[in-house]
């Protein structure tokens, strides 16, 4: 492969200057001439009737434009894998803090003080608030209608139960009979939240045509457009989705809140109408990560070999079924586990309670599954009397190894990353009293869908690209994408632009999401790079009167390939093809081919495998204060296998910010439930790890291309995020000896468990 | 009917004069009443720091403070960091560190860092990790906020 | 409990914009006084702010009138010339920046470093923290250690009452109606005198107290033995207390690791915590047990070294 000079490369993001000097525009930065301001009343009962809403004091307070309830809307449900949800609660509300109502005034002020003035009589019912007794027979149900809700073909539903997920492999009562030992364990975690900076916000308002637009710091336009379009009762086209700026979304925000609400509050009041989630609301109707519980059994050969695994999996996915479903398969994909195991029973149940709709943040399913999956794997080796790391070497799975669902594994870099992480923190070597290292590995998917990407050669010979979906955070649209576009097409980095356009008028996206953004908003852009590429050396041929065969692109210009001083740049082509041809344009998409597996092996399964999966380690070295039961990180490493690392420093970004916010899941992050309510909605008694609370995070790129991707590149958005919680408490473990099996490993958790076990 | 307050502002070396209700904090003046929209807005209780500014040379969190405390005061927020276009070290450092992700906590650390150059022209890694501990980076994991950092404290170490 | 038909009005969750109010900045404490008086349970004092903005926001206080200090002069001054005075506008910051060096009072600098935020030290005064008289309130355990006076300024004149006994119950002080807490003082430190301050918190910077505890030792002239213990421990019941008994046993003798353990045991018997989201009462027993020891092992240390 020839040497690349701008893919591969650690070079600065193209929005970085703009948001150092305060400029870059996100969402919250939005206004419209005119603009109202739209509030939500949220229920004040986990699960009750609604008896009657009476807003008519709302609507007599002075400025308020217009007070909406469930009743002023068409009898409708939000499209999903169950359809459960209505855009506002009508009869019933099944979580504290569900939205009943809406009102928009000309102050925001205005609009709390109506929504204070709306008048609820609410029928308590008994809650369900655990999962586990959710699932019993006789349980209050969440919905007593959920066999008349519109649901996925082949969906396994019952009651409370909106999805079992099951794969099997092999024959697992033999492989238990067939195993010299047998392990189990039960671990559970919490609900954490994404805890973006920016809140979640939306103005919606009608276009001068007619149509309604929402301006929305969104990861997925174009789910959003379908939802609003859905609630609105109209075509789709007939709705223009704009992404602003997001300041972080880690999947908060790729599901609609805000945006059908503003855009009908704008159709009825015909104003703009801003609408933003404050932390308080966030935290209690959000999006956060499912909590879970899970139970293992591993059976294993005396040397260490696997034999069998049987796991049973229950995420709470609160009052609706949300993303519940595809994450309860994503679960059993996770709990497969980066090893060879020819025997496998799991199941996954998505489970419903009186919760808010716990949802996809950042590799959901993945930090749980891990955190019992590779704290059992620790707990397995240490009843063997074998090292943690030797253990894994001996069953991780390598090149051409078959997953647990059946897929076939390529650019498996799994081993080399267990080695290099545990290698990074000197594993093996004795640490002083109350220190100890852990491990945890995993695997993760490359999600597809198609994206488009169209391209152009713009006066001054820059290349615009226009994209569907937005830079979030990652670098991927400002980086990442242009770097393989300037690659192509020699161009420096900085001879790029990246437009994000809306729904109207850019091409298709499925999304800044599921680790997919790089991969294939970058692959579209390759081959929309191609096209161009294509496009000009047709032109410069007929100036220069040379075949296009002949004619290579470098630096900013197509040159005669063996004549480097006759040349013509690409501005003067951009010029020429501005005057003659309407400008240079191409376009391209990618759909990548998904990943084939035993569909026999699976049931209801709705991410039923791991596209052009990667494979991650991390190791971590803690040190606990045993009179306090602090845990403070003293050295972590992680190392991923991400194909190819389109631009390192960013790759090692991502590496270092799902590492921290692991941690902060593992040591301190937890959304409390008490009676159905939240009691920690706030930044006050819901902590985020601050700088003080990390060590610097030793992150380690590992190489093992994929056919696909642009350069070989895989995913890697999400995988950082999700061994921490295990490889601390297999750290936690190993400094004093105790096993935490539940999240967060607060100082009074570890404390308490060290008291118990002296 | 409340009644306004006036209030003289110099924010990044302009002069403003208004007049504001007295609840209205410095954030919403600032980013409402003066376009400065570069100090960012969210948990307006202090935790995120996102909204942090200098007022008279200190780091506040603006959503904490009402905008008629800050009569006659001298504000900085991130638009007034870079000089002539060109962006300070500290930004420079930021963007040079990928101490930058999504950005938005972004201009409250460099606000915080700015206080302490202010006091200090030589300060320690320590000092500026201390004084941006107010300041959550959901994204960056700090490793490369730290890195900035360190660039910061070197720069003042070999340059002076 | 039965389901049954209720009605409920609420606004569950719903956050209010602070305000409106009527905002006084006067620029004597006379005026402040008065203006306190003319509209008694309708005002609040306006000091660092930073608590009361967001009880304001969330709709626990809704004051028609703020009268601040920020006008009068001298409020923010902190000046130690043998004794320590802190004017009651006096931010966190100010006071570090006039005690720093001084041995005697480092754990009133570690508790002041350590709580909140640099912007929120840059803001929040000292008298702040200790009128909000929430039970976590990390100011107070180090000035009851060092014997604080408060100049309460009201109507009738001024007086002065110790710290210790002013706060009367969360959110409660023995602040009379218009009074005002107008300066801390401390008076002058004893020679051979360490304090020190230990924090628990959730995370490891930037957080409220799980538990802390302020302890201060004076040493005899030999050195060793210890003359007067103080211990003063926040978040374990209504309001920080100082733990009497378990200063009681360190009096006269020589404090060892294992006296100071004693010492936390008995300051662990002294404290009443309950349960909430932050922590167990059970955990926060034990801690005020290893905070004390730690803290009176650390104060002695500094004791020796003065």
């Amino acid at each position: 492969m020839p040497e690349k000079s701008v893919a591969g490369q650690p070079l600065v993001r193209l929005d970085a200057r703009s948001k150092a000097a305060g400029q870059y525009r996100y969402g919250m930065d939005w206004s419209l001439p005119g603009m109202l301001h739209g509030v939500i009343l949220r229920s004040a009962h986990p699960h009750a009737k609604i008896l009657n809403i009476d807003v008519s004091e709302a609507k007599r307070l002075s400025g308020v434009a217009v007070a909406l309830t469930g009743s002023d809307l068409p009898e409708i449900l939000m499209p999903g894998m169950v359809s459960d949800q209505p855009p506002l609660a009508r009869d019933r509300v099944r979580y504290a803090g569900e939205p009943l109502a809406l009102v928009a005034a000309d102050s925001l002020a205005t609009a709390q003080e109506a929504a204070g003035l709306i008048e609820v009589a609410y029928e308590p019912l008994p809650i369900v608030d655990d999962a586990e007794q959710a699932m019993l027979p006789g349980a209050t149900l969440v919905h007593e209608g959920w066999q008349e809700y519109e649901a996925a073909e082949g969906l396994v539903r019952e009651g409370n139960v909106c999805c079992h997920s099951t794969l099997t492999r092999g024959d697992i009562e033999g492989g238990f009979a067939e195993a010299d030992e047998i392990f189990e364990g039960t671990y559970s975690t919490e609900s954490v939240h994404q805890s973006h900076l920016e809140p979640r916000v939306a103005i919606g308002a009608v276009d001068s045509d007619g149509r309604i637009a929402v301006y929305t710091n969104t990861q997925l336009p174009y789910w959003i457009r379908t939802n609003v379009a859905h609630v609105l009762g109209v075509d789709e086209a007939e709705v223009r989705i704009v992404p602003t700026g997001i300041g972080g979304g880690f999947g908060s925000k790729l599901y609609p809140q805000l945006e059908p609400l503003a855009a009908l509050l704008a159709r009825e009041t015909g104003r703009p109408v801003r609408m933003v989630t404050p932390i308080e609301e966030e935290m209690i109707g959000g999006l956060p990560r499912h909590p879970c519980r899970l139970h293992l059994k591993t059976g294993v050969k005396k040397d260490g070999t696997l034999v069998a695994r049987e796991a049973r999996m229950i995420l709470d996915t609160g009052a609706y079924a949300g993303s519940g479903p595809e994450l309860a398969s994503v679960g059993v994909l996770v709990l497969s586990g980066p090893y060879k195991t020819p025997h496998l029973k799991l199941d996954a149940f998505a489970v419903m309670t009186n919760k808010t709709n716990f949802g996809a943040y950042r590799g959901p399913s993945g930090p749980q599954a891990v955190f019992a999956l590779e704290s059992h794997m620790d707990e397995v080796a240490e009843g063997l009397g074998m090292d943690p790391l030797e253990f894994r070497l001996k069953n991780v799975v390598e090149e051409g190894d078959e997953a647990g669902n059946g897929q076939v594994l390529s650019g498996v870099g799994m081993k080399e990353a267990l080695e290099k992480a545990s290698a990074a923190i000197g594993w093996g070597e004795p640490s002083p009293p109350n220190r100890g290292k852990g491990l945890a590995c995993g695997w993760w998917t490359t999600t597809g869908g198609s994206s488009g990407c169209l391209a152009k050669l713009d006066v001054g010979g820059k290349v615009v690209l226009t994209v569907g979906t937005q830079e979030i955070g990652t670098g991927a649209i400002m980086a990442g994408v242009p770097q393989v576009v300037a690659e192509e097409m020699g161009l420096r980095l900085e001879d790029l632009r990246v437009e994000v356009a809306d729904t109207a008028t850019g091409p298709w996206d499925f999304g800044s999401q599921g680790s997919r953004t790089l991969f294939n908003v970058g692959r579209a852009a390759q081959f929309a790079a191609q096209d161009l590429i294509v496009q000009i050396k047709e032109l410069a041929g007929e100036e220069m009167e040379v075949a296009v065969e002949d004619i290579e692109l470098r630096e900013g210009a197509a040159v005669v390939k063996g004549v480097p001083d006759r040349r013509i740049s690409l501005a003067d082509l951009a010029q020429q093809s501005l005057n003659e041809r309407g400008g240079l344009h191409s376009r391209g998409v990618s759909n990548p081919e998904p990943a084939k597996y035993d569909n026999s092996r699976m049931i209801s399964c709705f991410y039923p495998a791991f596209h052009y999966p990667s494979f991650f380690c991390h190791a971590a070295e803690v040190e606990v204060d045993p009179g306090t039961g602090i845990v403070r990180v003293v050295r972590y490493a992680a190392a991923h296998d991400v194909g190819f690392a389109v631009n390192p420093k960013l790759a090692q970004g991502q590496i270092h910010g799902g590492v921290v916010q692991g941690v902060g899941m593992a040591l301190m992050e937890g959304i409390i439930y008490e009676d159905g309510q939240v009691v920690n909605n706030n930044w006050t008694d819901y902590k985020l790890p601050t700088i003080a609370d990390v060590p610097e995070v030793e992150a380690i790129i590992v190489e093992h291309p994929v056919e696909g991707g642009p350069f070989g590149a895989k995913g890697l958005g999400e995988p950082p995020v999700i061994p921490p919680p295990a490889a601390l408490a297999n750290a936690i473990y190993r400094a004093v000896r105790v096993r935490l099996r539940s999240l967060p490993m607060t100082p009074e958790r570890v404390f308490l468990a060290l008291r118990d076990a002296n | 009917m409340i009644a306004r307050h006036p209030l003289r502002l110099k924010v990044n070396g302009h002069s403003y004069e208004l007049e504001v209700e007295p609840h209205r904090t410095l954030l919403d003046v600032l980013r409402h009443d003066l376009a400065l929209t570069g100090t960012k807005s969210n948990c307006q209780a202090g935790e995120c720091g996102a909204c942090t500014v200098l007022v008279d040379g200190r780091a506040v969190n603006s959503c904490l403070y009402l905008a008629v405390r800050a009569e006659g005061a001298e504000i900085q927020t991130v638009e007034g960091l870079a000089e002539d276009e060109a962006l300070q070290p500290i930004q420079e450092a930021f963007v040079q560190n990928a101490a930058i992700q999504c950005g938005y906590c972004t201009p409250g650390f460099l606000v915080s860092v700015a206080a302490v150059l202010r006091e200090n022209s030589r300060p320690s890694l320590a000092e500026l990790k201390k004084a941006v501990e107010g300041n959550i980076c959901r994204c960056t994991g700090y490793t490369g906020i730290v890195q900035a950092l360190a660039q910061v404290a070197d720069a003042a170490e070999g340059g002076r | 409990m039965v389901a049954g038909l209720e009605s409920i009005s609420t606004t569950m969750h719903q956050l209010s914009a602070i305000g409106p109010f009527d905002y006084h900045q006067p620029e004597s404490l006379e005026s402040v006084i008065e203006l306190l008086q003319e509209h008694g349970p309708a005002a609040a004092l306006l000091a660092g702010g930073t608590a009361l903005l967001i009880d304001m926001q969330h709709g626990e206080l809704a004051p028609r009138h703020l009268v601040s200090l920020w006008g009068v002069p001298g409020l923010d001054r902190v000046s130690l010339n043998g004794e320590l005075r802190i004017g009651s506008a006096a931010t966190l910051t100010d006071l570090v920046g006039a005690i720093e060096g001084s041995v005697a009072l480092a754990g009133l600098a570690e508790a002041s470093l350590t709580l909140g935020s640099r912007q929120i030290q840059n803001v929040a005064t000292v008298a702040g923290n200790i009128c909000k008289a929430s039970p976590g309130a990390d100011m107070v355990p180090p000035l009851l250690c060092l014997d604080a006076m408060l100049t309460l300024t009201g109507p009738l004149g001024e007086r002065i009452a110790p710290l210790d006994g002013f706060l009367t119950g969360p959110d409660q002080t023995a602040l009379q109606p218009a009074e005002v807490l107008t300066e801390i003082r401390l008076p002058q430190i004893p020679d051979r005198t360490g304090t020190a301050f230990q924090k628990i918190m959730r995370r490891q910077a930037v957080d409220c107290s799980i538990i802390s505890v302020a302890a201060r030792v004076t040493l005899e002239d030999d050195g060793k033995t210890c003359r007067q213990a103080r211990i003063g421990v926040a978040a374990a019941a209504p309001n920080p207390f100082r733990a009497m008994k378990a200063e009681a046993l360190l009096k006269g003798q020589t404090l060892s690791e294992d006296l100071a353990r004693e010492a936390g045991r008995v300051a662990q018997e002294e404290s009443n915590p309950i349960d909430d989201v932050r922590a167990s009462a059970e955990y926060r027993r034990l801690m005020v047990e290893e905070l004390t020891a730690r803290a009176l092992v650390a104060a002695a240390e500094r004791a020796i070294r003065t």
